[in-house]
């Protein structure tokens, strides 16, 4: 499960993302995948601490970068909307974060947001919701070791 | 320096590639020991003495240690990463990248349009998140190498028996048509209707059952990397596996090198006396490594020359239901263009991995990926004429690469007939990745005829770096000789995709593992090896040639 609003999130990696940066995820996540009735809401997925693994295992200059650039996300919104991105409504959240798709951010966009959508859609009910059970191939590898004692 | 010619008809042995030797899972070799010490443990100075020091365990590594181990040297094998079990492959696009991947698959090129440069690190480096597909390295190209670097050892003959052991070793066979996925059967179905060659992928893999994640960890043990074939091999030879040790330097005098410093992860610093040093860091860090070392830089190319295969992808929805997940991700090429140097290959996955790669954001990328189970994916990669460079920046590589007009022209050639025969499949949507995401409908390629392409309109990806330590005769344009050995030096070799002298136009693994096969063998003094049965039948696709 990821973090709500308010609760830290804590992986076993030595990045631990405090409230505000969980929260600044949760909502840029929502406002990229945009997830409707059908599918999990972010909240309810393992999205924001798949971040935090990614981050520990990403190199110290990325990592920084990473999460200043979502501080500044967060910020940029206010004087155009008067408000953070987090207080948007989806709608505006996903006009205000398409506008930074395009000019002289779109690179940092583009690759912000690869990760938002690897981090929502490997969620497992996401997944699943696709057919793709990991958990079924898993089973079949383990079998077909043990059975030929392969590696 | 005395080349040992190969001797390919020394058996008459012929070797299964079918589909029963494909998906027959038994008869895997287990040392009786692991020789593996990981570094973390490792926390005061230790001095080893050996014949060789091996750095890296991927495609070049493992090869020439398992290959020296076996001759009766003392190897000891310098990982950078980490030993994995199969048990700790997940089938999980998401945690397998972060965890198998270099930097977390962030590795980028600068310079240009960024392009994503995923490479493994671990027991088994690169080899272990490929897609494990295996071509010769094309006649032409041999060719190009004796007329532009002077390698005129390199002929198909000289390699055959190499090829031929490599091949046997990793049970190099053909993905039959049941496992090679719907995704194939459309594009197949396309390219057959157009006349187009092609033809299921030849693959290091033995017991597949079409997982589907062979860039993520097999779950299955079927994709046989390196790190489950050759470096077994070198332990039940004696060799070691020192992993989580990252070489920093190594110590020369008069000429020869005379010892390899690492730094382990546990904060302790190991010092490999050795008869012979051999770099295999792949084409982004040996260089790095050798330069550090201050070896190899005489000719001034150390660190250019980068090739990578830049690719891309195109995808396409069809009514007819394809589970891109479902069978060998990438198991058939089509090499209709090869001779524009353009190799189409399949590019499936689980849908965390499509919908990374999925352009737009908000309803409309959800609605693409509502179509996930209808959707086709295949690649487009281009043998590369634009060369780049890797240049260290505070201790890290700066790969920087730009490509040329050319590159560009052959991308968007290659994304016109990808698009063609899309609608000759049967798609009724093509999405094309240019300038962000093109949509096409109902066999209206319109808005593609004419249209200039530039690099910046292209989303890449590259999987094959190369060159960035060419071998070449002239110690004046090369950084190693043919027999892989550094210029100027007397026992520093290099054994890994910085030795490749250019593009290849198909996927370097095996020319890297035969190349590597071939310096052991020659360390050796064994010459060829012989008695290699003949594979049943090998792919030999039409492949353009760049210098």
């Amino acid at each position: 499960m990821a973090a709500a609003e308010g609760r830290p999130t804590s992986v076993s990696g030595r990045v631990r993302l405090g409230t505000r940066e969980a929260s600044i995820l949760t909502a840029l996540i929502d406002a990229i995948v945009a997830p409707d009735a059908g599918m999990p809401e972010v909240r309810k997925t393992d999205a924001v601490d798949f971040i935090a693994e990614y981050l520990s295992a990403s190199p110290t200059l990325n990592r920084i970068a990473l999460r200043a650039a979502l501080q500044a996300i967060e910020l940029a919104s206010i004087p155009r909307y008067r408000r953070g991105m987090r207080a948007l409504a989806r709608d505006p959240r996903g006009r205000y974060l398409g506008s930074l798709c395009r000019g002289p951010t779109a690179l940092a966009m583009s690759a912000i947001t690869a990760l938002a959508k690897l981090a929502y859609y490997g969620d497992d009910a996401v997944l699943g919701s696709l057919g793709y059970e990991p958990e079924a191939r898993i089973a079949r590898g383990r079998a077909l070791r043990a059975a030929e004692a392969r590696w | 320096m005395t080349l040992h010619r190969g001797t390919a008809r020394d058996t008459d042995a012929v070797r299964p590639t079918g589909a029963a030797a494909y998906t027959d899972g038994s008869g895997t070799f287990h040392p009786s020991v692991r020789r593996l010490l990981a570094g973390e443990q490792i926390r005061g100075d230790e001095t080893l003495d050996v014949d060789a020091c091996v750095i890296g365990s991927g495609a070049g590594g493992a090869p020439v240690a398992a290959e020296l181990a076996e001759g009766g040297m003392r190897v000891v094998m310098l990982e950078e990463g980490r030993w994995w079990e199969t048990d700790e492959f997940t089938a999980r696009t998401r945690s397998m990248t972060a965890r198998l991947y270099r930097d977390a698959g962030q590795v980028t090129t600068v310079g240009g349009t960024p392009i994503v440069l995923p490479l493994g690190k671990g027991v088994g480096g690169t080899t272990v998140v490929n897609s494990g597909t295996c071509f010769r390295t094309p006649a032409g190209v041999l060719e190009l190498w004796r007329e532009r670097f002077g390698l005129d050892a390199l002929t198909e003959q000289e390699l055959e028996p190499y090829f031929r052991r490599v091949e046997r070793i990793l049970n190099v066979s053909q993905v039959p048509a049941e496992l090679a996925g719907a995704n194939t059967a459309v594009v197949r179905r396309g390219a057959e209707a157009l006349g187009w060659s092609g033809d299921f992928i030849y693959r290091n893999a033995k017991g597949c059952v079409g997982s589907g994640v062979c860039n993520y960890g097999c779950p299955t043990g079927a994709k046989q990397h390196v790190g489950i074939t050759y470096v077994p091999r070198a332990w039940a030879a004696g060799a070691t596996t020192y992993t989580s040790v990252r070489a920093t330097g190594i110590e020369t005098s008069g000429g020869r090198a005379r010892a390899v410093i690492a730094r382990t992860r546990g904060g302790g610093t190991l010092r490999v006396r050795c008869g012979h040093v051999v770099v295999a860091c792949g084409a982004i860090h040996t260089p790095l490594l050798l330069s550090r070392a201050g070896i190899g830089a005489r000719s001034g190319e150390l660190g250019r020359n980068l090739a990578i295969h830049p690719a891309t992808a195109l995808r396409a929805i069809f009514e007819e239901p394809i589970g891109l997940d479902a069978g060998v991700p990438q198991s058939y090429y089509i090499d209709e263009h090869g001779e524009r140097g353009i190799m189409f290959e399949g590019a499936a996955g689980p849908p965390d991995g499509i919908a990374m790669s999925t352009p737009g954001i908000g309803a409309e990328h959800r609605e693409l990926m509502r179509h996930y189970a209808h959707l086709s994916q295949f690649g487009i990669m281009v043998s590369d004429s634009t060369r780049g460079s890797v240049s260290p920046r505070l201790g890290r590589p700066l790969i920087h690469y730009r490509l040329n007009q050319r590159d560009a022209d052959a991308f968007a050639h290659g994304i016109r007939r990808l698009t063609e025969l899309y609608w000759t499949a049967g798609a009724h949507t093509v999405m094309v990745p240019l300038g962000g995401l093109l949509t096409l409908r109902d066999g209206d390629s319109g808005p593609l005829e004419g249209r200039r392409v530039t690099a910046r309109d292209l989303q890449l990806m590259a999987f094959h770096p190369l060159g960035t330590a060419r071998a070449g005769a002239d110690p004046a344009s090369a950084v190693v000789d043919g027999d892989l050995r550094v210029h100027g030096t007397a026992n520093v070799h290099v054994a890994d995709a910085s030795a490749i002298p250019s593009s290849l136009g198909v996927n370097p693994q095996i020319t890297i593992m035969a190349l590597a096969t071939r310096l052991a063998r020659h360390l050796l003094g064994t010459g060829p090896p012989a008695g290699e049965p003949a594979p049943e039948h090998m792919a030999r696709p039409k492949v353009g040639v760049h210098s």
